[in-house]
């Protein structure tokens, strides 16, 4: 399931008349499987362009191509659009509505044409795959439950289809660092196991980590892109860290400016371990 | 469409924009009862003259003051279908059973649906001029006179104030919300009444909890704060009113008197 | 209901008053969804019946009113009519809920929706017939426009508010009526 964004723009208008372009010209491919972070300051259309992947606007320019097929032309099976794409967007636990988890989870599986049994299995597949006890959880009313249970059973929710495509809108902002990781380890598996990722995110280390390409957005416009630790170098060179560079970036730097002089491709605290050593053992590269 | 925390606000400097809007908001129903009282073919002209005035003084563009009309151009043409074969009035022209093409009944079509596109017109010209905010610190000082008969008035200016502040959150929680059940497969169709209500509530109940989320973390945080009631709050002094609110005022009162003057005729 | 505070009350109502004008754009957007039933009526009827008859009452008015001013929606030319079909629904839903006490929520809810349905489009049916068309309206008329139009709307208050109030139970945001004891 390959993506293909061409020349993608969308923009809209206020009751005042003034134009507002939300995205210009974004043009892009994304591989099957692949793990994609998408960046930038706020305000730089990375949730718009994730609505518009995911089909829930209309672009005004441009189009998008899920395995060479135009999502928004005429005819598009839009039923289908829905159960092979999946969204989280912030704060999902705010979806919840239905009187027990089970009904809740199995929300996206009504038009999908499984039979019953087979809406169960994959409820029960998705909450187990978000870490929940199926018997126990099943008939709680998702209203009452903690916070970070809510947000686990939303995310069920989304699984439950079987997307092959996922998308997720700042997924760990708020959480603590233990649900981060638990967080990230888990879409990696989902990731190796065949679902393309794409990524939202302004935690630098989790994009450093995580991630095999990058999107960087500012104003609309992608501004770069490409494999995640080539683009935390050229962001670095090219605009000093001001679309967000990771700690290790920031170390490095800091170093620097204190005349101890690191590579500059480090990216990761992996990477500033490996100089470091390096600069203690026999003291500059090479 | 995105809403601004503005609304249909339109931004501006015309007289109308200046225009306080304690006095825009009785002129607005003052102007209202002069197109009902409208009778004859003069009253229709003096409250058309009377508008074309306005649209100018506003400074907004035609198309704009007139947008909403033609949202509703179907509504319009039911209205004066019904009014004009259903009237039952003199002058039938043509009749099929129940069904009554009468002249009488197409006078009252006109009149009804040139009634609802006056004040349309006039509805918008006040929402593009004036501020929601300014619009909730016009009510409050216009319902102060209630106090006198037991209405918390104080309290209700506040509440409103605290509506107009919620709308931009509720409206981006309600968009977000749409949308993720959109994507999860939600469908607001069906045959049946029952199933279509219930397709509803995906979208429905995620709002109200979100929206009474935030409303509990507000009074929780007032009352933290000490809060107690809403008389002891610090208020901003009032702006007095300029000569061309009086004026304003002056003017559409008069108007009004001559449509009713006008029936006399 | 009774046991939320001054202050809670308040502010529920505005948040009520804040979905009066938002529902609206939001339905707006979905085809035939406004034609058959006001996105409206439901923070009014809900805010009655949660935070009581006199928040009802603001909430009727106010809604309508903002929404109108703010948004466009309802047409002022409809605004009379609506003020005072939804104020009625706030006030009457507020009262009735004081006065039943079944012992069960979901009965006490079905009575309140009724009677203050009811109540509202009997108020702004007369209140139409005596002001806005005074002498015009004929019985049937009358009875067509409100009795088959209330058909649809009441089946679907009856659907979405309790639902509504037994989710904003159990995410403890409103207290519950009939606690379970023990």
């Amino acid at each position: 399931m390959s993506i293909q964004i061409e020349h993608l723009s969308y923009a809209y208008r206020l009751p005042s008349g003034e134009k507002v372009e939300a995205l210009k010209e974004i043009t892009c491919t994304i591989a099957t499987g692949d793990f994609v972070g998408i960046m930038g300051p706020t305000g730089s259309g990375k949730t718009t362009l994730l609505q518009l992947i995911a089909g829930l606007r209309r672009p005004t320019g441009g189009r998008i191509r899920l395995n060479g097929k135009d999502i928004n032309a005429h005819g598009y099976n839009r039923n289908l659009l829905r159960q092979m794409v999946g969204v989280v967007f912030q704060e999902p636990e705010n979806q919840l509505f239905a009187t027990t988890v089970e009904k809740d989870v199995a929300f996206g599986l009504k038009y999908s044409g499984l039979s019953r049994p087979e809406i169960t299995a994959r409820v029960q597949w998705a909450l187990e795959t978000m870490g929940f006890d199926f018997e126990k959880i099943r008939n709680q009313s998702p209203l009452a439950l903690s916070g970070g249970e809510k947000r686990r059973v939303a995310i069920a929710g989304v699984l439950a289809t079987k997307p092959q495509i996922l998308l997720f809108d700042e997924p760990i902002a708020g959480l603590d660092p233990y649900s981060r990781q638990h967080f990230l380890h888990f879409v990696t598996k989902i990731n190796q196991a065949g679902t393309t990722i794409i990524m939202v995110s302004h935690n630098m280390e989790a994009l450093a980590e995580y991630t095999r390409h990058l999107l960087v957005l500012a104003q609309g416009r992608l501004i770069d892109s490409g494999p995640t630790r080539e683009v935390f170098i050229r962001l670095k060179q090219k605009h000093s860290g001001a679309f967000g560079q990771t700690e290790a970036q920031k170390i490095t730097t800091l170093l620097a400016k204190n005349k101890l002089v690191l590579p500059a491709a480090v990216v990761t605290y992996d990477d500033l371990l490996s100089a470091l050593k390096q600069e203690l053992a026999g003291g500059g590269p090479g | 469409m995105r809403m601004l925390p503005t609304g249909e606000y339109i931004p501006g400097h015309s007289f109308l924009h200046r225009l306080d809007a304690r006095v825009k908001l009785p002129c607005f129903f003052i102007l209202m009862a002069a197109v009902i009282g409208a009778a004859s073919l003069w009253g229709y002209v003096l409250v058309v003259a009377v508008i074309a005035v306005l649209i100018l003084l506003s400074g907004l563009p035609l198309p704009a003051a007139v947008a909403s009309v033609r949202r509703i151009y179907g509504f319009l043409l039911v209205i004066f279908l019904m009014n004009a074969l259903f009237f039952g009035g003199e002058d039938v022209l043509a009749s099929w059973g129940i069904v009554q093409l009468s002249r009488g009944g197409m006078e009252q079509g006109f009149r009804v649906v040139g009634n609802v596109v006056l004040i349309l017109v006039l509805g918008n010209l006040l929402t593009m001029t004036t501020l929601p905010t300014q619009v909730t610190a016009a009510l409050a000082s216009l319902i102060k006179p209630l106090k006198f008969i037991g209405v918390p008035t104080e309290e209700v200016a506040m509440i409103l104030s605290i509506a107009i502040q919620f709308i931009p959150t509720l409206m981006e929680e309600t968009e977000l919300i749409k949308m993720a059940q959109i994507a999860r497969g939600a469908r607001f169709e069906s045959r049946k009444l029952p199933e279509r209500a219930a397709s509803f509530i995906p979208l429905v109940v995620p709002v109200f909890i979100s929206a009474f989320r935030r409303a509990e973390e507000l009074a929780l945080a007032m009352e933290a704060r000490g809060y107690r009631n809403a008389q002891n709050r610090t208020r901003r002094k009032k702006e007095p009113l300029a000569l061309r609110d009086y004026g304003a005022l002056t003017v559409c009162t008069l108007i009004c008197l001559v449509q009713f003057l006008l029936r006399r005729c | 209901m009774t046991k939320m505070s001054a202050v809670q009350r308040a502010v529920f109502t505005a948040v009520c008053i804040g979905l009066c004008v938002v529902l609206p754009m939001a339905f707006h957007a979905i085809p035939n969804a406004g034609v058959i039933f006001s996105p409206m009526h439901i923070p009014v009827l809900l805010c009655g019946l949660i935070c009581g008859w006199p928040f009802g009452l603001l909430c009727g008015l106010a809604g309508p009113l903002l929404s109108s001013l703010i948004t466009g929606m309802p047409p002022m030319a409809y605004l009379p009519s609506m003020l005072i079909e939804l104020a009625t629904y706030g006030l009457v839903s507020g009262l009735m809920i004081n006065l039943v006490n079944t012992k069960k929520l979901y009965a006490d809810l079905y009575i309140s929706l009724v009677v203050a349905l009811l109540a509202g489009r009997i108020v702004a049916g007369i209140a139409k017939a005596l002001i806005f068309a005074a002498g015009k309206y004929t019985l049937a008329a009358w009875v067509t426009s409100y009795f088959i139009t209330l058909w649809p709307g009441l089946v679907i208050q009856l659907i979405l508010i309790p639902t509504l109030v037994v989710a904003l139970m159990k995410a403890r945001l409103i207290p519950e009526r009939y606690p379970v004891q023990g």
